[in-house]
């Protein structure tokens, strides 16, 4: 009686085992999915907005392998850019079903690139981005001026899709990088509000062809990251998109840029930056030129609260190896990497008091997160300047004070000028230490 | 008086490993949220807090094991109610466990389907689960304790590995201020957290396996630690990746953190293996549930196996599951109103009214 009840278990078993092996009810195999690398949102008419996503052509990034029948060679376009119009984004996902073959799937999704219409107009209309299963809140969120439908239109080149094009560049951690969690986080917090990296599109031109000095015209340099920033904004097709900049939310409405320079102060302040260089003017001789590649940053942000005095002390610390350096003294000598040190740290205090400027006198935003720091800090205090935490933030004291620290100053020890300048044993004896 | 119905024996360690699995597969899941958004940043403390209330009750237990020791609770209750109420009371438990059975299995599909498939039908889940856990519990609690044996270092190791993965995107500052709201915030987290731990209430009926007396004590000891650790972890991760407002606005904040982890490019989207670990962390709480529903049954029935009885349960559960809530809104209401206090009923005051009551009447369990 056992043995037979056994048995039938058994068999029971496995004829469930073998439906569930099946597959899954809810399966989409991968030829049936659209997969969306980056989309494009855009305010369209009075409330409704446009959804734009590029969608993958699987055939293509086989790498030569064609997947189904009839792919392969040839230069096929990595993808295709649908668009949609509805009165929010769920809807127009939809819509892009109508006029496509397969079923919208977005777990894949990289980037999401606002236009600045739909920025103005607030960020209520991406609640669908954070509800839906199939979003990932790591998602990177860009910002562009005019219609974001056009980064889209980015031509395939080492990487085949403006997805990959967008978070590549991201990943350099030179670039301010705000993921979806982030921007919600900043949105939601009183004492904070979102700032989201701008891309600018370059024409052909810009990207490859007559290359941009951009130090050459700039007093006192302050260039980090390469590539100058004085390009106006591509009409044309794009040939590659650049960051520059940030957008400044105030609640989760945007009411303006930062520029190049303000953008790298938010970071410092912010503590976002990771690497990158400054370069700047020899301390002692302002015609040659130095540059800093940093690494190791940290940020530290002390409120002070007198009466209902604030102040705020920012701490910023950082250490780089010297990587460019044109000027004719030693670097044997210690006071000479100091002097570096110095003029370091008065190009960051610059990026600095940049950023706060603009944030305290035009656009009257905490886009630092002090207020949070203030939260965290003093609690009790916080509640009562919270609910009009921006106007009085304007006001508030930033004292900004870096400490920058060159460790090392790379393969040589004076520049080709001072060897050859200084032949007279003045400051440097090439030959001995 | 039948002895156990059971010859099975298990080790202490075992013991504390239920307790483990009887609490923190929902609880990692569904807890959280509901946690932070009452404490806040202080959600972390909400669980230490309610850990520490929910000492007595392990005291409690324990002692009930100690003054009757090898026998489960529906025994004890027997043997000091008395024939006519011990069994009501054994009944009482019965439905109890189905019904919190079905809450769980409930809380199961919503999980799958609001996350991972919106369009297979919740019964498929469920009734697949509890085929599977029918076939589990009908071999007995020895087999149980080496299932869950077998899947705890997996489901740990990967608990901690995304912990660990997920630090780059940690920052230790979303955890201050500390007791920005008082205390107020911080005893409503425990007391909704109250409704998870009370789970412990199984050690009464496994603990009547467990080898020695000694291990009673030490199942109790670990399984509190284990619970205490693996739940301010898992509530502490959320709030240190997305900061107190978004980890209270999440519905999952476990699993979202799950999703965002990415390092270097390559090792990304691992949430499927976090589901694979959780849906056999759910298969053992359920079993252990069932297990336990038709141990009683057997008990208030007088009858040698508990084994015809698995299947029936199992079934009401199912429907119990399906006809109990209308939503997932509906079980997070649950979780978050009903839940504590009827658990502060059924696992709180009737052991302690039964405990109470022993000493009264003066009935003691024979030292065997």
């Amino acid at each position: 009686m056992r043995r037979s009840l056994r048995a039938v278990f058994l068999l029971l078993s496995l004829t469930l085992i073998g439906m569930i092996l099946d597959g899954c009810w809810s399966r989409r195999e991968i030829e049936e999915l659209a997969l969306i690398m980056a989309a494009a949102l855009d305010a369209e008419g009075e409330n409704q907005v446009r959804l734009s996503a590029f969608i993958i052509n699987p055939r293509e990034i086989g790498g030569g392998q064609p997947m189904g029948a009839g792919g392969g060679g040839g230069t096929r376009m990595p993808g295709e850019i649908v668009t949609a119009v509805a009165d929010n984004f769920a809807e127009a996902t939809r819509r892009l079903e109508e006029h496509i073959p397969r079923r919208v799937f977005w777990a894949h999704n990289r980037v999401i690139i606002l236009g600045d219409g739909l920025a103005r107009r607030g960020l209520q209309s991406l609640d669908w981005f954070s509800r839906d299963r199939q979003m990932r809140l790591d998602t990177v969120v860009v910002l562009t001026e005019g219609e974001a439908r056009r980064v889209l239109d980015l031509p395939p080149g080492i990487e085949l899709n403006p997805g990959r094009i967008i978070t590549g560049i991201l990943n350099s951690h030179v670039i301010l990088k705000v993921e979806l969690k982030d921007l919600f986080a900043m949105w939601q917090a009183r004492g904070d509000n979102p700032v989201v990296p701008r891309v600018v599109l370059l024409s052909p031109d810009e990207h490859s062809g007559s290359k941009l000095q951009g130090r050459e015209g700039r007093p006192g340099g302050g260039g980090e990251g390469g590539e100058g920033r004085e390009a106006p904004p591509a009409q044309a097709a794009p040939a590659a998109v650049r960051f520059d900049g940030a957008g400044v939310f105030k609640d989760d409405k945007l009411v303006g840029y930062l520029d190049h320079l303000e953008t790298l102060g938010t970071m410092w302040l912010r503590g976002e930056v990771r690497e990158g260089v400054i370069t700047f003017n020899c301390p002692a001789h302002p015609e040659g030129q130095v540059a800093v590649r940093f690494y190791r940053s940290q940020t530290k942000v002390k409120p002070h609260v007198e009466g209902d005095k604030i102040r705020f002390l920012v701490k910023i610390t950082a250490e780089g190896d010297l990587t460019e350096h044109t000027c004719d003294d030693s670097l044997k000598d210690p006071a000479q990497v100091r002097a570096m040190e110095e003029a370091l740290r008065r190009e960051v205090e610059k990026r600095a008091e940049a950023a706060l400027d603009k944030a305290q006198k035009e656009l009257k935003a905490d886009i630092f997160g002090f207020g949070e720091v203030l939260h965290r800090q003093e609690p009790k205090f916080w509640k009562q300047v919270q609910d009009h935490w921006n106007e009085i933030f304007a006001g508030v004291e930033v004292k900004v004070e870096p400490r920058m620290e060159v460790r090392r100053v790379g393969m040589t020890y004076a520049s080709v000028e001072a060897i050859r300048g200084n032949t007279g044993g003045k400051k440097t004896s090439p030959g001995g230490r | 008086m039948s002895r156990s119905r059971e010859e099975g024996f298990i080790g202490p360690w075992q013991g504390a490993i239920l307790l483990w699995f009887s609490e923190l597969p929902t609880a990692l899941l569904f807890l959280p949220a509901l946690i932070v958004s009452r404490a806040q940043q202080d959600a972390w403390m909400s669980v230490v807090l309610a850990i520490v209330f929910t000492l007595p009750l392990a005291l409690l237990l324990g002692w009930l094991l100690y003054r009757f020791p090898g026998r489960t609770l529906f025994q004890v209750a027997e043997t000091v109610l008395g024939k006519i109420l011990g069994k009501a009371m054994t009944l009482f438990y019965v439905l109890a466990f189905v019904q919190w059975n079905a809450i769980v299995l409930r809380e199961f599909g919503e999980f799958l389907v609001a996350a991972v498939m919106p369009e297979t039908p919740l019964i498929v889940f469920t009734v697949t689960l509890m085929v599977l856990a029918v076939y589990a519990a009908r071999n007995g609690l020895e087999v149980i304790a080496r299932s869950a044996q077998f899947i705890l270092p997996l489901m740990v190791s990967f608990f901690l590995i995304v912990l660990v993965l997920a630090t780059p995107k940690m920052s230790l500052r979303n955890l201050f201020p500390l007791l920005e709201g008082g205390l107020g915030p911080l005893l409503l987290g425990a007391f909704i957290t109250l409704g998870s731990t009370g789970e412990i209430i199984v050690i009464s009926v496994v603990g009547a396996f467990l080898q020695q007396p000694e291990g009673v004590k030490r199942s109790l000891i670990l399984g509190l630690a284990g619970i205490l650790f693996f739940l301010v972890l898992g509530v502490m991760g959320g709030v240190l990746v997305f900061g107190a407002c978004e980890a209270g606005r999440l519905t999952f904040p476990a699993f979202s953190l799950a999703r965002v982890i990415s390092i270097g490019n390559f090792l990304e989207r691992i949430e499927v293996l976090f589901m694979a670990i959780w849906v056999g962390g759910i298969f053992i709480k359920v079993t252990l549930n069932l297990y336990i529903a038709a141990l009683g049954l057997a008990t208030a029935a007088d009858l040698r196996e508990y084994r015809p009885l698995c299947a029936p349960l199992a079934a009401l559960v199912v429907v119990l599951s399906v006809w109990l809530f209308d939503n997932l809104t509906g079980v997070l209401f649950y979780l978050e109103q009903v839940l504590p206090v009827w658990a502060l009923l059924w696992q709180w005051t009737v052991p302690a009214a039964l405990a109470l009551t022993a000493v009264i009447r003066k009935v003691e369990g024979s030292r065997t």
